[in-house]
Protein backbone atom coordinates (compact mmCIF):
# COMPACT_ATOMS: atom_id res chain seq x y z
CA UNK A 1 0.00 0.00 0.00
CA UNK A 2 1.40 3.46 -0.50
CA UNK A 3 2.94 4.69 3.15
CA UNK A 4 0.40 7.77 3.38
CA UNK A 5 -2.46 5.43 3.02
CA UNK A 6 -1.14 2.74 4.87
CA UNK A 7 -0.75 5.28 8.20
CA UNK A 8 -4.12 7.27 7.14
CA UNK A 9 -6.14 3.60 6.91
CA UNK A 10 -4.00 1.73 9.35
CA UNK A 11 -5.47 -1.56 11.09
CA UNK A 12 -7.02 -0.19 13.94
CA UNK A 13 -8.85 2.16 11.99
CA UNK A 14 -10.17 0.05 8.92
CA UNK A 15 -10.68 -2.39 11.81
CA UNK A 16 -13.52 0.07 13.62
CA UNK A 17 -14.81 0.96 10.33
CA UNK A 18 -15.66 -2.57 9.59
CA UNK A 19 -17.03 -3.46 13.41
CA UNK A 20 -18.26 -0.13 15.43
CA UNK A 21 -18.35 -0.06 18.54
CA UNK A 22 -21.33 1.63 20.32
CA UNK A 23 -22.55 2.37 16.74
CA UNK A 24 -26.73 2.83 17.74
CA UNK A 25 -29.07 4.37 20.32
CA UNK A 26 -28.27 4.57 24.02
CA UNK A 27 -30.86 4.12 26.16
CA UNK A 28 -31.25 6.54 29.43
CA UNK A 29 -28.95 9.11 27.29
CA UNK A 30 -28.67 12.30 29.21
CA UNK A 31 -26.60 14.16 26.89
CA UNK A 32 -26.67 14.19 23.35
CA UNK A 33 -25.42 16.34 20.47
CA UNK A 34 -26.12 16.36 16.36
CA UNK A 35 -23.41 17.74 14.35
CA UNK A 36 -23.07 17.73 10.44
CA UNK A 37 -19.92 18.20 8.83
CA UNK A 38 -21.60 20.65 5.20
CA UNK A 39 -18.64 19.71 3.47
CA UNK A 40 -19.58 16.40 2.50
CA UNK A 41 -22.72 15.93 4.40
CA UNK A 42 -21.89 13.55 6.74
CA UNK A 43 -23.98 13.74 10.54
CA UNK A 44 -22.74 12.18 13.59
CA UNK A 45 -25.25 11.82 16.59
CA UNK A 46 -23.45 11.20 20.18
CA UNK A 47 -25.06 10.09 22.89
CA UNK A 48 -23.95 10.00 26.64
CA UNK A 49 -25.05 8.48 29.78
CA UNK A 50 -23.79 10.50 32.84
CA UNK A 51 -23.73 9.23 36.06
CA UNK A 52 -22.39 10.76 39.40
CA UNK A 53 -20.14 12.76 37.09
CA UNK A 54 -18.94 10.26 35.39
CA UNK A 55 -19.36 9.05 31.70
CA UNK A 56 -20.90 5.92 31.83
CA UNK A 57 -21.49 5.17 28.57
CA UNK A 58 -21.35 6.99 25.26
CA UNK A 59 -22.58 5.96 21.98
CA UNK A 60 -23.44 7.01 17.99
CA UNK A 61 -25.08 7.02 15.28
CA UNK A 62 -24.90 8.50 11.72
CA UNK A 63 -23.74 8.60 8.42
CA UNK A 64 -20.11 8.65 7.63
CA UNK A 65 -16.81 8.07 6.09
CA UNK A 66 -13.99 5.65 7.35
CA UNK A 67 -12.40 7.90 9.04
CA UNK A 68 -15.53 9.77 11.09
CA UNK A 69 -16.80 6.39 12.03
CA UNK A 70 -13.63 4.61 13.51
CA UNK A 71 -13.06 8.25 14.79
CA UNK A 72 -16.57 8.23 16.90
CA UNK A 73 -16.35 4.81 18.11
CA UNK A 74 -13.00 4.97 19.28
CA UNK A 75 -14.10 8.18 21.17
CA UNK A 76 -17.04 6.25 22.91
CA UNK A 77 -14.56 3.66 24.54
CA UNK A 78 -12.22 6.46 25.03
CA UNK A 79 -14.63 8.13 27.09
CA UNK A 80 -16.26 5.85 29.22
CA UNK A 81 -15.50 6.31 32.40
CA UNK A 82 -13.71 9.23 32.56
CA UNK A 83 -15.00 12.35 33.92
CA UNK A 84 -16.24 15.21 31.64
CA UNK A 85 -13.16 17.21 32.33
CA UNK A 86 -10.88 14.66 31.29
CA UNK A 87 -13.06 13.75 28.49
CA UNK A 88 -12.84 16.96 26.84
CA UNK A 89 -9.03 16.57 27.98
CA UNK A 90 -8.70 13.72 25.12
CA UNK A 91 -10.39 15.81 22.83
CA UNK A 92 -7.47 18.65 23.42
CA UNK A 93 -4.57 15.91 23.17
CA UNK A 94 -6.17 14.47 19.95
CA UNK A 95 -6.15 18.16 18.59
CA UNK A 96 -2.37 17.90 19.19
CA UNK A 97 -1.99 14.84 17.74
CA UNK A 98 -3.61 16.10 14.32
CA UNK A 99 -2.12 19.89 14.46
CA UNK A 100 0.94 20.78 12.12
CA UNK A 101 2.95 23.05 12.09
CA UNK A 102 6.15 24.10 13.83
CA UNK A 103 4.62 25.56 16.92
CA UNK A 104 1.98 22.76 18.32
CA UNK A 105 2.69 21.03 21.41
CA UNK A 106 4.12 17.49 20.78
CA UNK A 107 0.89 14.77 22.06
CA UNK A 108 0.79 12.97 24.86
CA UNK A 109 0.55 9.15 23.37
CA UNK A 110 0.13 7.10 26.35
CA UNK A 111 -2.66 8.88 27.16
CA UNK A 112 -4.26 8.87 23.59
CA UNK A 113 -3.96 5.44 23.86
CA UNK A 114 -5.89 3.94 20.54
CA UNK A 115 -6.80 7.49 19.27
CA UNK A 116 -3.16 7.94 18.31
CA UNK A 117 -4.26 5.71 15.14
CA UNK A 118 -5.77 8.61 13.99
CA UNK A 119 -2.48 10.62 13.58
CA UNK A 120 -2.49 9.89 10.04
CA UNK A 121 -4.98 12.33 9.01
CA UNK A 122 -2.34 14.96 10.19
CA UNK A 123 -1.13 14.76 6.80
CA UNK A 124 -4.27 14.95 4.70
CA UNK A 125 -5.63 18.08 6.13
CA UNK A 126 -8.91 17.68 3.60
CA UNK A 127 -9.83 15.01 5.91
CA UNK A 128 -8.92 16.15 9.86
CA UNK A 129 -12.85 17.23 10.43
CA UNK A 130 -13.78 13.81 9.49
CA UNK A 131 -11.47 12.73 12.14
CA UNK A 132 -13.16 15.77 14.27
CA UNK A 133 -16.33 15.56 13.69
CA UNK A 134 -17.43 13.10 16.32
CA UNK A 135 -15.47 14.96 18.76
CA UNK A 136 -16.82 18.83 18.25
CA UNK A 137 -20.25 16.57 18.79
CA UNK A 138 -18.17 15.66 22.47
CA UNK A 139 -17.75 19.37 23.08
CA UNK A 140 -21.06 20.31 22.32
CA UNK A 141 -22.79 17.02 24.26
CA UNK A 142 -20.93 18.27 27.13
CA UNK A 143 -21.49 22.03 26.73
CA UNK A 144 -24.41 21.67 28.65
CA UNK A 145 -22.98 20.15 31.47
CA UNK A 146 -22.69 21.59 34.90
CA UNK A 147 -20.25 19.68 37.43
CA UNK B 1 1.53 5.55 -15.73
CA UNK B 2 -1.43 7.16 -17.96
CA UNK B 3 -0.01 8.28 -21.17
CA UNK B 4 -2.25 9.09 -24.40
CA UNK B 5 -3.64 6.23 -25.73
CA UNK B 6 -3.41 5.58 -29.72
CA UNK B 7 -6.99 4.49 -29.21
CA UNK B 8 -8.69 7.75 -28.08
CA UNK B 9 -10.82 8.82 -30.95
CA UNK B 10 -11.30 11.71 -32.30
CA UNK B 11 -8.74 14.24 -30.65
CA UNK B 12 -5.38 13.76 -30.99
CA UNK B 13 -3.51 13.70 -27.80
CA UNK B 14 -1.17 16.56 -28.50
CA UNK B 15 -3.60 18.18 -27.07
CA UNK B 16 -2.82 17.89 -23.55
CA UNK B 17 0.07 19.79 -24.38
CA UNK B 18 -1.82 22.66 -24.47
CA UNK B 19 -2.74 22.21 -20.74
CA UNK B 20 0.21 23.39 -18.14
CA UNK B 21 -1.36 21.96 -15.01
CA UNK B 22 -1.16 18.65 -17.06
CA UNK B 23 2.29 18.38 -16.58
CA UNK B 24 2.72 18.28 -12.64
CA UNK B 25 2.63 15.28 -10.38
CA UNK B 26 0.54 14.75 -7.82
CA UNK B 27 1.47 12.76 -4.52
CA UNK B 28 4.02 11.32 -6.75
CA UNK B 29 2.03 10.33 -9.67
CA UNK B 30 1.02 11.66 -12.96
CA UNK B 31 -1.76 13.91 -12.46
CA UNK B 32 -4.89 12.47 -13.96
CA UNK B 33 -8.10 15.26 -13.63
CA UNK B 34 -11.05 14.07 -13.75
CA UNK B 35 -12.77 16.80 -11.94
CA UNK B 36 -13.30 18.84 -15.02
CA UNK B 37 -16.98 19.27 -13.62
CA UNK B 38 -15.67 21.14 -10.76
CA UNK B 39 -13.35 23.77 -13.22
CA UNK B 40 -11.76 23.04 -16.25
CA UNK B 41 -7.95 23.09 -16.71
CA UNK B 42 -7.01 26.11 -18.57
CA UNK B 43 -5.01 25.64 -21.85
CA UNK B 44 -1.95 27.96 -22.76
CA UNK B 45 -3.93 30.36 -24.77
CA UNK B 46 -6.33 31.73 -21.91
CA UNK B 47 -3.84 32.19 -19.69
CA UNK B 48 -1.59 34.00 -21.44
CA UNK B 49 -4.92 35.55 -22.91
CA UNK B 50 -5.99 36.97 -19.65
CA UNK B 51 -2.18 37.93 -18.12
CA UNK B 52 -1.89 40.00 -21.51
CA UNK B 53 -4.81 42.28 -20.60
CA UNK B 54 -2.47 42.94 -17.23
CA UNK B 55 0.28 43.51 -19.40
CA UNK B 56 -0.83 45.45 -22.08
CA UNK B 57 -4.56 46.96 -22.15
CA UNK B 58 -4.55 47.04 -18.77
CA UNK B 59 -6.95 49.86 -18.44
CA UNK B 60 -10.67 50.28 -17.09
CA UNK B 61 -13.08 49.58 -20.01
CA UNK B 62 -16.43 51.81 -21.20
CA UNK B 63 -14.35 55.31 -19.40
CA UNK B 64 -11.39 56.48 -20.70
CA UNK B 65 -10.42 57.89 -23.90
CA UNK B 66 -7.14 57.15 -24.05
CA UNK B 67 -5.72 54.31 -25.69
CA UNK B 68 -5.80 51.47 -23.78
CA UNK B 69 -9.03 52.06 -22.48
CA UNK B 70 -10.45 52.08 -25.89
CA UNK B 71 -8.25 48.65 -26.27
CA UNK B 72 -9.51 47.08 -22.96
CA UNK B 73 -12.85 48.07 -24.09
CA UNK B 74 -12.70 46.62 -27.98
CA UNK B 75 -11.35 43.40 -26.09
CA UNK B 76 -14.10 43.08 -23.84
CA UNK B 77 -17.41 43.91 -26.16
CA UNK B 78 -15.37 41.79 -28.86
CA UNK B 79 -16.12 38.53 -26.30
CA UNK B 80 -19.82 39.78 -26.26
CA UNK B 81 -19.74 39.20 -29.92
CA UNK B 82 -17.67 35.57 -29.28
CA UNK B 83 -20.21 34.20 -26.80
CA UNK B 84 -23.51 36.02 -29.09
CA UNK B 85 -21.96 33.32 -31.99
CA UNK B 86 -20.98 30.74 -29.61
CA UNK B 87 -24.46 30.47 -28.07
CA UNK B 88 -26.20 31.73 -31.57
CA UNK B 89 -28.02 34.37 -29.63
CA UNK B 90 -29.49 37.15 -32.02
CA UNK B 91 -27.80 40.04 -30.67
CA UNK B 92 -24.60 41.03 -28.55
CA UNK B 93 -27.43 43.00 -26.59
CA UNK B 94 -28.31 39.85 -25.29
CA UNK B 95 -25.12 38.78 -23.51
CA UNK B 96 -24.72 39.82 -20.02
CA UNK B 97 -21.39 39.52 -18.53
CA UNK B 98 -21.90 38.03 -14.72
CA UNK B 99 -19.07 36.47 -12.36
CA UNK B 100 -20.65 32.87 -12.78
CA UNK B 101 -23.42 30.90 -13.19
CA UNK B 102 -24.86 31.69 -10.32
CA UNK B 103 -24.96 35.36 -9.60
CA UNK B 104 -26.42 34.78 -13.74
CA UNK B 105 -29.23 33.05 -11.81
CA UNK B 106 -29.45 35.64 -8.63
CA UNK B 107 -29.34 38.25 -11.14
CA UNK B 108 -33.15 36.70 -12.73
CA UNK B 109 -34.21 35.78 -9.44
CA UNK B 110 -33.80 39.21 -8.18
CA UNK B 111 -34.80 41.25 -11.16
CA UNK B 112 -37.53 39.46 -13.22
CA UNK B 113 -38.35 37.27 -10.21
CA UNK B 114 -39.34 40.44 -7.89
CA UNK B 115 -41.53 42.04 -11.25
CA UNK B 116 -43.02 38.84 -11.97
CA UNK B 117 -43.36 36.39 -9.49
CA UNK B 118 -46.20 37.32 -6.77
CA UNK B 119 -48.01 35.68 -3.42
CA UNK B 120 -49.32 32.06 -4.55
CA UNK B 121 -47.44 32.01 -7.91
CA UNK B 122 -45.32 29.40 -8.99
CA UNK B 123 -41.75 28.76 -10.13
CA UNK B 124 -40.67 25.47 -10.79
CA UNK B 125 -37.32 23.70 -10.71
CA UNK B 126 -36.35 19.79 -11.12
CA UNK B 127 -34.55 17.05 -9.03
CA UNK B 128 -31.52 17.54 -10.86
CA UNK B 129 -30.93 21.04 -9.40
CA UNK B 130 -27.47 21.76 -8.22
CA UNK B 131 -27.71 24.36 -5.49
CA UNK B 132 -27.30 27.15 -7.26
CA UNK B 133 -30.22 26.94 -9.30
CA UNK B 134 -32.17 26.16 -6.31
CA UNK B 135 -31.65 28.56 -3.42
CA UNK B 136 -32.12 31.91 -5.13
CA UNK B 137 -35.63 30.06 -6.32
CA UNK B 138 -36.44 29.44 -2.82
CA UNK B 139 -34.93 32.95 -1.32
CA UNK B 140 -37.39 34.47 -3.96
CA UNK B 141 -40.15 31.98 -2.86
CA UNK B 142 -40.00 32.93 0.58
CA UNK B 143 -39.65 36.53 0.01
CA UNK B 144 -43.04 36.81 -2.23
CA UNK B 145 -44.80 33.87 -0.74
CA UNK B 146 -44.59 31.74 -3.55
CA UNK B 147 -44.49 28.33 -4.36
CA UNK B 148 -41.16 25.92 -5.31
CA UNK B 149 -42.89 23.11 -7.19
CA UNK B 150 -39.86 20.36 -8.09
CA UNK B 151 -40.20 18.10 -11.70
CA UNK B 152 -39.66 14.73 -10.13
CA UNK B 153 -37.23 12.48 -11.82
CA UNK B 154 -38.23 8.64 -13.43
CA UNK B 155 -36.41 5.42 -12.57
CA UNK B 156 -33.40 6.20 -14.82
CA UNK B 157 -32.40 10.10 -13.39
CA UNK B 158 -34.49 11.66 -16.37
CA UNK B 159 -36.91 14.76 -15.99
CA UNK B 160 -40.34 13.06 -16.01
CA UNK B 161 -42.10 14.83 -18.67
CA UNK B 162 -45.22 13.79 -17.87
CA UNK B 163 -45.60 15.50 -14.01
CA UNK B 164 -43.79 18.69 -15.70
CA UNK B 165 -47.09 19.19 -18.28
CA UNK B 166 -49.37 18.53 -15.10
CA UNK B 167 -46.99 21.15 -12.71
CA UNK B 168 -47.18 23.89 -15.30
CA UNK B 169 -50.24 26.04 -14.89
CA UNK B 170 -51.66 29.96 -15.40
CA UNK B 171 -49.46 30.31 -11.97
CA UNK B 172 -46.06 29.38 -13.02
CA UNK B 173 -44.16 32.19 -13.49
CA UNK B 174 -40.60 30.76 -14.11
CA UNK B 175 -39.18 27.56 -14.71
CA UNK B 176 -35.60 27.26 -14.13
CA UNK B 177 -33.93 23.90 -15.53
CA UNK B 178 -30.20 22.24 -15.65
CA UNK B 179 -29.20 21.26 -19.07
CA UNK B 180 -26.89 18.74 -17.70
CA UNK B 181 -27.15 17.78 -14.53
CA UNK B 182 -23.53 18.06 -12.65
CA UNK B 183 -24.11 15.35 -10.49
CA UNK B 184 -25.28 12.59 -12.71
CA UNK B 185 -24.99 13.78 -16.23
CA UNK B 186 -28.55 13.49 -17.42
CA UNK B 187 -29.51 15.79 -20.46
CA UNK B 188 -32.89 17.66 -20.09
CA UNK B 189 -35.14 17.91 -22.75
CA UNK B 190 -34.80 21.67 -22.69
CA UNK B 191 -36.33 22.26 -26.13
CA UNK B 192 -39.48 19.93 -24.71
CA UNK B 193 -39.90 21.65 -21.45
CA UNK B 194 -39.79 24.98 -23.41
CA UNK B 195 -42.07 24.08 -25.58
CA UNK B 196 -44.39 22.48 -22.30
CA UNK B 197 -44.56 25.93 -21.04
CA UNK B 198 -44.83 27.85 -23.93
CA UNK B 199 -48.18 25.66 -24.47
CA UNK B 200 -49.57 25.40 -20.53
CA UNK B 201 -48.05 28.77 -19.30
CA UNK B 202 -47.92 31.15 -21.77
CA UNK B 203 -45.74 34.34 -20.40
CA UNK B 204 -43.70 32.07 -17.64
CA UNK B 205 -39.94 32.66 -18.39
CA UNK B 206 -38.01 29.38 -18.77
CA UNK B 207 -34.34 30.06 -17.72
CA UNK B 208 -31.84 27.43 -18.42
CA UNK B 209 -28.79 26.70 -16.08
CA UNK B 210 -25.98 25.82 -18.97
CA UNK B 211 -22.87 25.26 -16.69
CA UNK B 212 -22.33 21.63 -17.07
CA UNK B 213 -23.62 22.31 -20.60
CA UNK B 214 -21.81 24.62 -22.54
CA UNK B 215 -18.50 22.73 -22.05
CA UNK B 216 -19.94 19.74 -23.71
CA UNK B 217 -22.53 20.15 -26.49
CA UNK B 218 -23.23 22.92 -29.28
CA UNK B 219 -25.71 25.10 -27.54
CA UNK B 220 -28.11 27.04 -29.51
CA UNK B 221 -30.74 29.25 -27.37
CA UNK B 222 -32.93 30.00 -30.26
CA UNK B 223 -32.96 26.59 -31.38
CA UNK B 224 -34.42 26.03 -27.58
CA UNK B 225 -36.46 29.05 -27.82
CA UNK B 226 -35.26 29.69 -23.92
CA UNK B 227 -35.95 32.87 -22.37
CA UNK B 228 -32.29 32.95 -20.12
CA UNK B 229 -29.14 30.80 -20.32
CA UNK B 230 -26.67 30.82 -18.06
CA UNK B 231 -23.14 29.84 -17.65
CA UNK B 232 -19.57 29.71 -16.88
CA UNK B 233 -15.82 30.44 -18.28
CA UNK B 234 -14.38 28.17 -15.81
CA UNK B 235 -15.71 24.95 -16.60
CA UNK B 236 -15.62 26.28 -20.43
CA UNK B 237 -11.70 26.64 -19.70
CA UNK B 238 -11.69 29.70 -19.12
CA UNK B 239 -10.99 31.92 -16.00
CA UNK B 240 -12.66 31.82 -12.79
CA UNK B 241 -15.07 34.54 -11.39
CA UNK B 242 -16.70 35.12 -15.20
CA UNK B 243 -19.91 34.20 -16.57
CA UNK B 244 -22.46 34.57 -18.94
CA UNK B 245 -26.01 35.62 -18.32
CA UNK B 246 -28.01 35.43 -22.18
CA UNK B 247 -31.42 36.98 -22.11
CA UNK B 248 -34.25 37.44 -24.85
CA UNK B 249 -33.90 40.86 -25.66
CA UNK B 250 -37.45 41.38 -25.00
CA UNK B 251 -36.82 40.22 -21.57
CA UNK B 252 -33.78 42.07 -20.74
CA UNK B 253 -35.46 45.17 -21.87
CA UNK B 254 -37.98 44.57 -19.37
CA UNK B 255 -36.18 43.83 -16.30
CA UNK B 256 -35.27 46.48 -13.96
CA UNK B 257 -31.29 47.01 -12.26
CA UNK B 258 -30.10 44.60 -9.68
CA UNK B 259 -27.19 46.08 -8.71
CA UNK B 260 -26.72 49.52 -8.61
CA UNK B 261 -23.33 51.83 -9.61
CA UNK B 262 -21.17 53.07 -12.22
CA UNK B 263 -20.90 52.00 -15.83
CA UNK B 264 -25.19 50.73 -15.48
CA UNK B 265 -25.66 54.49 -15.62
CA UNK B 266 -27.11 57.15 -18.66
CA UNK B 267 -27.05 60.12 -16.40
CA UNK B 268 -27.21 60.28 -12.18
CA UNK B 269 -28.38 63.66 -10.18
CA UNK B 270 -29.73 63.40 -6.43
CA UNK B 271 -33.21 63.67 -7.65
CA UNK B 272 -33.01 60.03 -9.64
CA UNK B 273 -30.87 58.17 -12.07
CA UNK B 274 -31.64 57.03 -15.84
CA UNK B 275 -30.10 53.35 -16.58
CA UNK B 276 -28.34 52.00 -19.13
CA UNK B 277 -30.02 49.96 -21.91
CA UNK B 278 -29.13 45.91 -21.74
CA UNK B 279 -26.59 44.33 -21.11
CA UNK B 280 -24.78 47.35 -19.17
CA UNK B 281 -27.74 47.79 -17.45
CA UNK B 282 -27.19 44.76 -15.65
CA UNK B 283 -23.15 45.24 -15.32
CA UNK B 284 -22.44 47.49 -12.69
CA UNK B 285 -19.05 48.45 -11.40
CA UNK B 286 -15.69 47.41 -13.34
CA UNK B 287 -16.22 44.17 -14.92
CA UNK B 288 -13.28 41.10 -14.35
CA UNK B 289 -12.22 42.71 -17.92
CA UNK B 290 -8.96 39.74 -17.99
CA UNK B 291 -11.85 37.23 -17.12
CA UNK B 292 -14.20 38.14 -19.84
CA UNK B 293 -11.13 38.49 -22.27
CA UNK B 294 -9.82 34.74 -21.34
CA UNK B 295 -13.18 33.61 -22.00
CA UNK B 296 -12.72 34.89 -25.52
CA UNK B 297 -9.61 32.86 -25.95
CA UNK B 298 -11.08 29.78 -24.61
CA UNK B 299 -13.92 29.96 -27.14
CA UNK B 300 -11.25 30.46 -29.95
CA UNK B 301 -10.09 27.57 -28.64
CA UNK B 302 -12.98 25.01 -28.33
CA UNK B 303 -14.09 26.37 -31.41
CA UNK B 304 -10.72 25.46 -32.96
CA UNK B 305 -11.00 22.24 -31.47
CA UNK B 306 -14.58 21.70 -32.65
CA UNK B 307 -17.61 21.14 -30.45
CA UNK B 308 -18.51 18.37 -32.64
CA UNK B 309 -14.98 16.60 -32.55
CA UNK B 310 -15.21 17.50 -28.90
CA UNK B 311 -18.39 15.89 -28.00
CA UNK B 312 -17.69 12.91 -29.98
CA UNK B 313 -14.23 12.38 -27.78
CA UNK B 314 -16.40 12.45 -24.82
CA UNK B 315 -19.00 9.98 -26.07
CA UNK B 316 -16.39 7.41 -26.45
CA UNK B 317 -14.57 8.22 -23.18
CA UNK B 318 -17.42 8.11 -21.45
CA UNK B 319 -18.43 4.68 -23.16
CA UNK B 320 -15.23 3.53 -22.43
CA UNK B 321 -15.25 4.75 -18.53
CA UNK B 322 -18.90 2.89 -18.00
CA UNK B 323 -17.69 -0.16 -19.46
CA UNK B 324 -14.09 -0.45 -17.19
CA UNK B 325 -16.11 1.44 -13.85
CA UNK B 326 -18.79 -1.02 -14.75
CA UNK B 327 -16.75 -4.13 -14.14
CA UNK B 328 -15.05 -3.18 -10.55
CA UNK B 329 -16.51 -5.40 -8.45
CA UNK B 330 -19.19 -3.48 -6.02
CA UNK B 331 -18.85 -0.60 -8.38
CA UNK B 332 -22.68 0.96 -8.66
CA UNK B 333 -23.03 3.82 -11.29
CA UNK B 334 -25.91 6.62 -10.52
CA UNK B 335 -28.15 7.80 -13.59
CA UNK B 336 -28.86 6.12 -16.50
CA UNK B 337 -30.26 8.36 -19.09
CA UNK B 338 -30.84 8.03 -22.81
CA UNK B 339 -28.46 11.30 -23.00
CA UNK B 340 -25.26 11.34 -20.86
CA UNK B 341 -22.64 13.43 -20.62
CA UNK B 342 -19.00 13.61 -19.51
CA UNK B 343 -20.12 12.70 -15.95
CA UNK B 344 -19.67 9.24 -14.32
CA UNK B 345 -21.19 9.07 -10.88
CA UNK B 346 -20.22 6.35 -8.80
CA UNK B 347 -20.31 4.41 -5.58
CA UNK B 348 -18.23 1.69 -4.22
CA UNK B 349 -20.59 -1.04 -1.97
CA UNK B 350 -19.00 -0.63 1.79
CA UNK B 351 -16.77 2.55 1.06
CA UNK B 352 -17.87 5.96 2.07
CA UNK B 353 -16.89 8.30 -1.22
CA UNK B 354 -14.34 10.42 0.78
CA UNK B 355 -12.45 7.37 1.42
CA UNK B 356 -12.35 6.41 -2.23
CA UNK B 357 -11.54 10.27 -2.97
CA UNK B 358 -8.52 10.18 -0.47
CA UNK B 359 -7.10 6.88 -1.81
CA UNK B 360 -7.13 7.99 -5.47
CA UNK B 361 -5.73 11.77 -4.22
CA UNK B 362 -2.84 9.36 -3.04
CA UNK B 363 -2.27 7.75 -6.49
CA UNK B 364 -2.82 11.18 -8.63
CA UNK B 365 -5.98 10.70 -9.52
CA UNK B 366 -8.62 14.09 -8.71
CA UNK B 367 -12.11 13.27 -8.65
CA UNK B 368 -15.10 15.45 -6.93
CA UNK B 369 -16.51 13.67 -3.57
CA UNK B 370 -19.62 14.29 -1.43
CA UNK B 371 -23.26 15.47 -2.56
CA UNK B 372 -22.06 18.03 -5.79
CA UNK B 373 -24.42 20.66 -4.44
CA UNK B 374 -27.27 18.82 -5.24
CA UNK B 375 -28.41 17.13 -2.08
CA UNK B 376 -31.78 17.34 -2.94
CA UNK B 377 -30.47 14.61 -5.73
CA UNK B 378 -28.50 12.61 -3.31
CA UNK B 379 -31.55 12.31 -0.70
CA UNK B 380 -33.66 11.06 -4.17
CA UNK B 381 -30.76 8.27 -5.30
CA UNK B 382 -30.68 7.55 -1.28
CA UNK B 383 -27.28 8.31 -0.63
CA UNK B 384 -25.21 11.50 1.08
CA UNK B 385 -23.08 12.01 -1.55
CA UNK B 386 -21.04 10.03 -4.42
CA UNK B 387 -17.76 9.70 -6.24
CA UNK B 388 -17.58 11.67 -9.82
CA UNK B 389 -15.42 11.30 -12.50
CA UNK B 390 -16.14 14.14 -15.09
CA UNK B 391 -14.15 14.29 -18.31
CA UNK B 392 -13.22 16.84 -20.68
CA UNK B 393 -10.94 17.39 -24.11
CA UNK B 394 -7.88 16.58 -22.65
CA UNK B 395 -8.74 12.85 -20.86
CA UNK B 396 -7.67 9.73 -22.26
CA UNK B 397 -8.97 6.28 -21.98
CA UNK B 398 -5.78 5.26 -20.15
CA UNK B 399 -7.04 7.75 -17.48
CA UNK B 400 -10.02 5.63 -17.06
CA UNK B 401 -8.20 2.71 -16.74
CA UNK B 402 -6.05 3.78 -14.38
CA UNK B 403 -9.16 4.94 -12.67
CA UNK B 404 -10.71 1.72 -12.57
CA UNK B 405 -7.83 -0.16 -11.93
CA UNK B 406 -7.12 2.13 -8.43
CA UNK B 407 -10.82 1.57 -7.58
CA UNK B 408 -10.55 -2.09 -7.57
CA UNK B 409 -7.61 -1.46 -5.44
CA UNK B 410 -9.99 0.41 -3.28
CA UNK B 411 -12.69 -1.95 -3.16
CA UNK B 412 -9.64 -4.97 -2.32
CA UNK B 413 -8.65 -2.28 0.35
CA UNK B 414 -12.08 -1.63 2.58
CA UNK B 415 -13.06 -5.38 2.38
Amino acid sequence: MIPALATLYQGVILEHNARPRNLGPLADSTHEAHVHNALCGDTVILRLRLAEGRIVRAAFEGEGCALSRASASLLTLAVAGRTPEEALGLAAELDKLLARGPDHAEADAARLGDLVALEGVREVPARRRCATLPWEALRAALGAWRG
Amino acid sequence: MPTPSPRDPALPARLREDFPALAQEVNGRPLVYLDSASTALKPRAVIDASARVYERECANVHRGVHALSVAATELYEGVREKVRRFLGAEDAGEIVFTHGTTESINLVAQSLGRAVVGLGDEVLISTLEHHGNLVPWQMLCAERGALLRVIPLDARGQLDLDRCAALLSARTRVVAISHVSNAIGTVTPVREVVRLTRERAPGAAVLVDGAQAAPHLAVDVRALDCDFYAFSAHKLYGPTGTGVLYGKRERLAAMAPWQGGGDMIVSVTFEGTTYAEPPHRFEAGTPNIAGVVGLGAAIDYLEAVGMDALAAHERALFAHGARVLGAVPGLRLFGDAEDRAAILSFALAGVHPHDVGTVLDQQGIAVRTGHHCAQPLMAHLGVTGTARASLALYNTTAELDALASALAGVAEMFR
